[in-house]
């Protein structure tokens, strides 16, 4: 019963990441990651994304 | 912490996250880049295209409106991952795709790249033969069988060099090379201002019978132009520190131009039943513009490729077994499919490649639909950055075996409800296509699929759904 067991935990631990992509990783996780769409950027993307194309769309027909 | 030039450099040759303190790319640069990158020769095709169903105002209209719907999924898809963790599009997809699974969109990107970059750089053979001979270093009627081969090497050799600087290089092509976007707005305000009367009367040589039909299919192929940049997106976005600096240059940098410089293919078409510029310019403005276009036609083609094979390389960073090769081995394994394609079968690939693409194009709708039904509503936009290089068992994207079923479920379903809807080889289509297009459905049938099944996933604890 125990060898199944130990093998299992030793597919499960996770492999050793070089130390730089590790340093990265942890600068990411503390908060040093950056940001994905404020207000601004949804505004942006609603009018060139939606807005526009309509308008296109029902100018040209 | 303090991460110096040689480590941005590794970060970027090893597919790494990139710190918001090395993404240094502003608005301008990131515009200038995604310019260069998008604006190329397949312009002109995808103007033809268009043009074969539609007027030149219509046309117009429903192209640019599509291509902007398109890029606003690729954004939605792989632009939230990129952009907050300065990763590139494939590693984006591992929290859908799982971390074995990324391997189906990453053989889509290598794939497509591949393909295209194929074109391009054939297309840049032929033009710089066709410039030789327009500026009387080769006698005309020179034979392009020997010469194309020997330039497709020549033109490798020269991206090689140029992606040894890592993305530096792209920026530098780019820099270079923004100046022929502006040479093919000329080239559009030549055919429109000496061919106006004759371009708005121009009909279309295979319009079907149902005008609705037309004008969707005009939309459908902006969306699926502006789907298929997804392989490049991510690649050239992590450079940029945020989510706000991208957004306004993917638009109007990656996605106007494209538009824009197909006018040229479209007036072609329309009126001179060519879309190639360097065919009708010597018809319109005599050779001297015959050369102009052809110094723009073989640098456009130069710059594409080069955003291409580095973005290519990249991507393959990603496999496990090229982690620890070096950056030129990566190159080298990109450059070589390309290169070989462009010095032994490239007659044959040319002929063959509208029925490769069509088939590539069917994966990026539902694959979009897929990365934004995880993101922002089954994930509520939180992502696990270490469970991305996590490998084994029991990691938070590993699923099953590293797949996720619901991701594979879906995709297939999003690829069926293409071909149900549009047969991208045949172009039949269903009764539905005309009001709905084929890659919106594709990618709602995606995202709907991958939601009803995520939940499953979730609920079995897998997929990494209820880490903070």
């Amino acid at each position: 019963m125990r060898r199944p067991l130990r093998a299992s935990r030793v597919a499960e631990a996770p492999e050793e990441l070089p130390p730089e992509l590790e340093a990265r990783l942890a600068a990411l996780e503390a908060g040093a990651s950056g940001t994905d769409f404020d207000a601004v950027s949804w505004v942006w993307m609603v009018l060139f994304g939606i807005v526009l194309p309509l308008a296109l769309i029902l100018l040209g027909w | 912490m303090s991460v110096g030039e040689p480590s941005v450099l590794a970060a970027d040759e090893n597919a790494w996250p990139l710190l918001p303190s090395e993404r240094t790319w502003g608005a301008a640069r990131l515009t200038l880049t995604l310019a260069t990158t998008a604006a190329a020769t397949w312009c002109y095709l995808i103007g033809e295209s268009v043009g074969s169903y539609l007027r030149f105002i219509q046309g117009a209209m429903t192209l640019t409106a599509g291509c902007f719907i398109g890029m606003l999924l690729v954004l939605l898809a792989a632009g939230p991952a990129c952009v907050r963790f300065g990763i590139d599009s494939v590693a984006a997809t591992k929290p859908q795709f799982g971390s074995r699974g990324w391997v189906v969109p990453a053989a889509l990107q290598a794939i497509s790249i591949i393909g295209w970059n194929s074109l391009l750089i054939i297309f840049f053979a032929k033009s710089a033969v066709q410039l030789g001979i327009a500026l009387g270093f080769m006698a005309p009627g020179t034979s392009s069988a020997v010469l194309v081969p020997l330039l497709t090497l020549f033109a490798c050799a020269v991206i090689f060099t140029a992606l040894r600087r890592g993305a530096t290089g792209v920026s530098l092509v780019s820099n270079i090379l923004f100046v022929h976007v502006f040479v093919g707005l000329w080239m559009l305000y030549l055919i429109v201002s000496h061919r106006w009367p004759e371009l708005i009367a121009a009909r279309p040589a295979l319009a079907a019978p149902h005008r609705l039909w037309n004008y969707t299919t005009g939309v459908e192929l902006g969306i699926g132009t502006t789907l298929s940049w997804w392989p490049y997106i991510g690649a050239m976005i992590r450079m940029a520190p945020n989510g706000r600096t991208v957004v306004l240059p993917v638009m109007l940098g990656m996605c106007l131009p494209v538009p824009l410089l197909s006018l040229i293919g479209l007036a072609g078409v329309l009126v001179l039943k060519s879309s190639d510029p360097s065919e009708w310019l010597r018809t319109v403005g005599g050779p001297t513009y015959a050369i102009v276009a052809l110094g723009f036609v073989t640098a456009a083609n130069f710059g594409t490729t080069t955003a291409g094979i580095y973005a290519s390389a990249v991507g393959l960073r990603n496999f496990r077994i090229l982690q620890r090769r070096s950056w030129t081995t990566l190159l080298l394994l990109t450059i070589m499919p390309v290169a070989c394609v462009g010095i032994f079968i490239p007659e044959l690939f040319f002929a063959k490649f509208g029925n490769f693409l069509a088939l590539i194009g069917v994966a990026f709708a539902p694959l979009c639909g897929i990365q934004i039904a995880d993101y922002f509503i089954l994930r509520r936009r939180r992502l696990d950055v270490r469970a991305l290089y996590a490998q084994g068992s029991g990691q938070p994207y590993s699923f099953w075996g590293g797949f996720n079923p619901a991701a594979l479920a879906a995709l297939a379903a999003g690829c069926a409800t293409y071909v149900l809807l549009l047969n991208p080889l045949s172009y039949r289509s269903s009764d539905w296509y005309p009001h709905l297009t084929a890659s919106l459905p594709a990618a709602a049938s995606a995202a709907l699929v991958y939601f009803l099944s995520g939940t499953l996933v979730r609920r079995a604890g897998r997929g990494g759904y209820h880490n903070p």
